[in-house]
């Protein structure tokens, strides 16, 4: 298709960008807005919050365009620091409100330690759309702080270490926090079936 | 199963134990049938993730989106540019309001100057004439001037003739009229 083959590559639009092209940039933005919005608005759950963090990571973006060498790609590049600023956010967050009584559970051995194992597939026969939005309705009954382990981990792709240098903590604490949420969101996804098949 | 034991089947899962722990993992998993179980809890909700990843799109049309983010490039870009205050823009910027108080300082003091001998010769009391001045900087002393003009002072008969203060050009001279 003519269409396809004259359309700019996202590195071809990143080095008219690095260059002072706006409208170049515009395009990058096009493109990857809602990737980097759904990383925001996975991780915060909060329209308002997403909308104005997502800004804030494409101004960062054109402001450290210059450091962007191609090492990943742009989309994972940008998504990178959209993660950054929830994490920030969230830091701030929680310095604001008082310890969660889930947090409190997590460190006393948590109550996902005495939950029997899930023994059948709770995703089983679920249209993908379906699927999706009760993960998505799962992840927000998560704490901040094991959703973004299992953000970080399951669809950043990122290992303990990484996770631990983002989070700021140990690689015991992210070990112990992605065992919780994983067992939770089988927990969580188990419990909706049966909510459905009842 | 001993909360160490769950966690290294999961860092199993995830590749991230050594060689040696990983054999010793997979046997465990092998001959233990909750280990067995957990180990595939986790890979089930692991593999359900990864494939199933919830998605959202920008609540806003591209140009408003867009607009905001231009705007704020640009304000910071402005921002940016404006150069740093230098320091004598901020000495100066300290001078001024002080150079002003120690102005004022000064025109109030030589105002005291001027206004004592000036009401002496008008006939009052060198010290009520800069009283009376200074008394619209301290409400205090209006108290004190007030308290002079209408009582007497104790010991004087009421009618008594006021006093006339004369002024020779060296000294001051209290006559009773």
């Amino acid at each position: 298709m003519p269409d396809q083959q004259e359309k700019p590559s996202d590195m071809d639009l990143v080095r008219l960008a690095q260059k002072g092209d706006m409208e170049a940039f515009e395009e990058l933005v096009a493109r990857h807005r809602d990737r980097v919005y759904a990383r925001a608005y996975g991780m915060m759950r909060n329209e308002d919050e997403a909308l104005d963090l997502s800004q804030d990571a494409w101004v960062k973006g054109w402001q450290r365009l210059g450091q962007f060498q191609g090492g990943s790609t742009f989309s994972t590049w940008m998504t990178r620091i959209v993660i950054n600023l929830c994490l920030d956010q969230l830091r701030r967050l929680k310095r604001k409100r008082a310890e969660s009584l889930e947090a409190m559970e997590e460190e006393s051995g948590g109550v996902e330690r005495q939950m029997p194992v899930t023994t059948f597939n709770p995703t089983e026969g679920l249209e993908q759309a379906e699927l999706r939005a009760r993960i998505n309705r799962a992840l927000g009954l998560l704490s901040a702080e094991h959703r973004t382990v299992l953000i970080l981990h399951e669809f950043e792709q990122m290992d303990y270490k990484e996770i631990a240098r983002q989070m700021k903590c140990s690689m015991g604490t992210v070990m112990s926090r992605l065992f919780y949420a994983r067992r939770r969101m089988a927990s969580l996804l188990a419990g909706l079936k049966r909510e459905n098949l009842e | 199963m001993k909360p160490d034991l769950e966690l290294k089947l999961q860092a199993l899962l995830d590749a991230e134990l050594p060689p040696s722990e990983a054999e010793e993992m997979r046997l465990l998993a092998a001959r233990d049938q909750e280990a067995a179980r957990l180990l595939a809890e986790l890979q089930d909700i692991t593999t359900v993730l990864r494939q199933n990843e919830p998605t959202a799109a920008v609540p806003e049309t591209r140009p408003f989106y867009w607009s905001k983010i231009q705007r704020q490039i640009e304000r910071e870009a402005a921002r940016n540019a404006s150069p740093a205050p230098s320091r004598a823009d901020r000495f100066r910027r300290w001078l001024t309001p002080l150079a002003a108080a120690t102005a004022g300082v000064a025109a109030l003091l030589l105002l005291l100057n001027r206004t004592a001998p000036q009401a002496a010769l008008n006939g009052v009391s060198p010290a009520v004439g800069a009283r009376a001045s200074a008394s619209r900087h301290n409400p205090a002393d209006t108290k004190f001037v007030a308290v002079q003009e209408t009582q007497p002072p104790s010991g004087t008969l009421v009618g008594t003739p006021p006093a006339r203060i004369r002024n020779d050009g060296s000294s001051f001279m209290v006559e009773m009229e």
